[in-house]
């Protein structure tokens, strides 16, 4: 990978491999030392980090299935999960977006749609065809929806998000080291959750730790908690970690 | 190198669409055009994703499509009339001075490019649009830097005589 030269100008081919993160370490570190040192080129890359983020959200985005069906291309398995980790906008804004499809079962309403350990507090914000509202309680999502996550925690920390569908399996969202720590207060996850395919509940679990955490440790715990008890478990992280929960049912659109 | 499955595809939908975004906008001006070419980018690249070998970056593959889409829509569009934009004064210009007139040469660019043979489009997308210096075009296209100076500096003086308003614009 090349490295940006102080005598010449950043081109447009090289800020776009920086935002993308294409960049090897080391053009990302003489980039990084160059937008610190040149305001307009810092603001440059701002602008496209921007855009980078609002195109993840925009409603004229087609979902990707879309562009399968197009393409001709065979839908993919229900149950499957893709999970991308995005690290291209910029080191403080890594972004991990979620597809799900979960095997197809009778929609149900879950019973208890936020339960709070410790007082994290946790806005979804649902983008749905073009128009955007908070998450309410008891409320359905359809396939291609996005969720945005704001969360505000009194201590800040380590903010995992782990989401498990209807078969009972659990994806990281968003991973603590992706996000760093995180002061006390508001922040709004980076990205957004797409939701794809197949019908059924799904659970967010939105946790803030003052320490480090290992997810892959709550992953099996929460699959064993499925196992035991199905999809309405009563799993909550051990210890200090504050959880805050959303449940939600996905019908198709 | 193994071959690219649906799921990277979609990976890259989310990373360089923005990316893929921008260029089709740079391109053909219009937000609505822009989109639909941008998501053509995507079809196109998920029919063809075998002939991805991985010699360069996703990135590089997508905007080398992202370019074919929108050159057949900058031939449909050849027999319409020229944005009334001037050329930039010299290669590179493009992104400075005000941003308004930078996007109204841009434009121009793209207008004229299809009216070029294809070493010399990419050159100049190169230059105009991905803001390269001419060593560093020369070096990935595998060219002396005085080629690519002969073939832009022939494209500025077919352009002058396409556009016949060198006298009006004052092109360099």
């Amino acid at each position: 990978m090349g490295s940006p030269d102080d005598r010449r100008r950043v081109s447009a081919q090289l800020i776009e491999r920086y935002v993308t993160g294409e960049l090897d370490a080391g053009g990302r570190a003489e980039m990084s030392r160059l937008a610190a040192a040149d305001s307009a080129l810092a603001a440059r890359i701002a602008e496209r980090e921007a855009e980078h983020r609002a195109f993840l959200v925009d409603a004229r985005r087609r979902p990707y299935a879309d562009l399968l069906r197009e393409a001709g291309q065979p839908m993919r398995r229900p149950s499957q999960r893709l999970l991308w980790g995005i690290s291209a906008l910029a080191a403080a804004s890594a972004l991990v977006v979620v597809a799900v499809m979960v095997v197809p079962e009778a929609i149900e309403k879950p019973p208890d749609q936020v339960r709070l350990k410790g007082k994290p507090g946790v806005q979804a914000a649902v983008l749905h065809q073009g128009q955007t509202r908070l998450l309410t309680s008891g409320e359905n999502l359809e396939a291609g929806d996005r969720l945005r996550l704001v969360v505000d925690d009194p201590r800040g920390g380590f903010v995992t998000v782990l989401l498990q569908d209807c078969g009972g399996e659990v994806a990281v969202v968003y991973r603590p080291e992706e996000i760093g720590r995180v002061t006390a207060g508001r922040i709004e996850l980076p990205g957004s959750i797409e939701l794809d395919a197949a019908a059924g509940t799904e659970r967010l679990f939105v946790i803030v730790s003052d320490e480090l955490p290992d997810p892959a440790a709550w992953q099996r715990e929460l699959e064993i908690a499925f196992e035991r008890q199905g999809i309405h478990h009563d799993w909550l992280p051990a210890g200090q970690d504050r959880a805050h929960l959303l449940e939600w049912s996905k019908a198709r659109p | 190198m193994d071959p690219v499955g649906l799921e990277t595809i979609e990976d890259w939908y989310q990373r360089y669409g923005s990316s893929v975004l921008l260029r089709c906008r740079q391109l053909l001006g219009q937000e609505a055009q822009a989109w639909d070419a941008m998501h053509q980018t995507f079809v196109r690249a998920i029919r063809y994703r075998h002939k991805y070998q991985g010699t360069g970056t996703p990135l590089g593959w997508l905007h080398s499509i992202a370019w074919r889409v929108c050159l057949d829509e900058l031939r449909r569009r050849k027999r319409q009339a020229c944005p009334g934009a001037e050329l930039p004064r010299e290669p590179g210009a493009v992104s400075t001075g005000d941003p308004e007139s930078a996007v109204v040469a841009q434009r121009t660019v793209a207008w004229l490019m299809p009216r070029f043979r294809e070493q010399i489009q990419q050159m100049v997308y190169l230059r105009y649009f991905d803001e390269l210096e001419i060593d560093e075009i020369a070096q990935q296209m595998g060219v002396s830097v005085r080629t690519v100076e002969r073939r832009l500096g022939h494209f500025l003086e077919k352009s002058r005589r396409l556009l016949g308003q060198e006298d009006s614009h004052g092109i360099a």
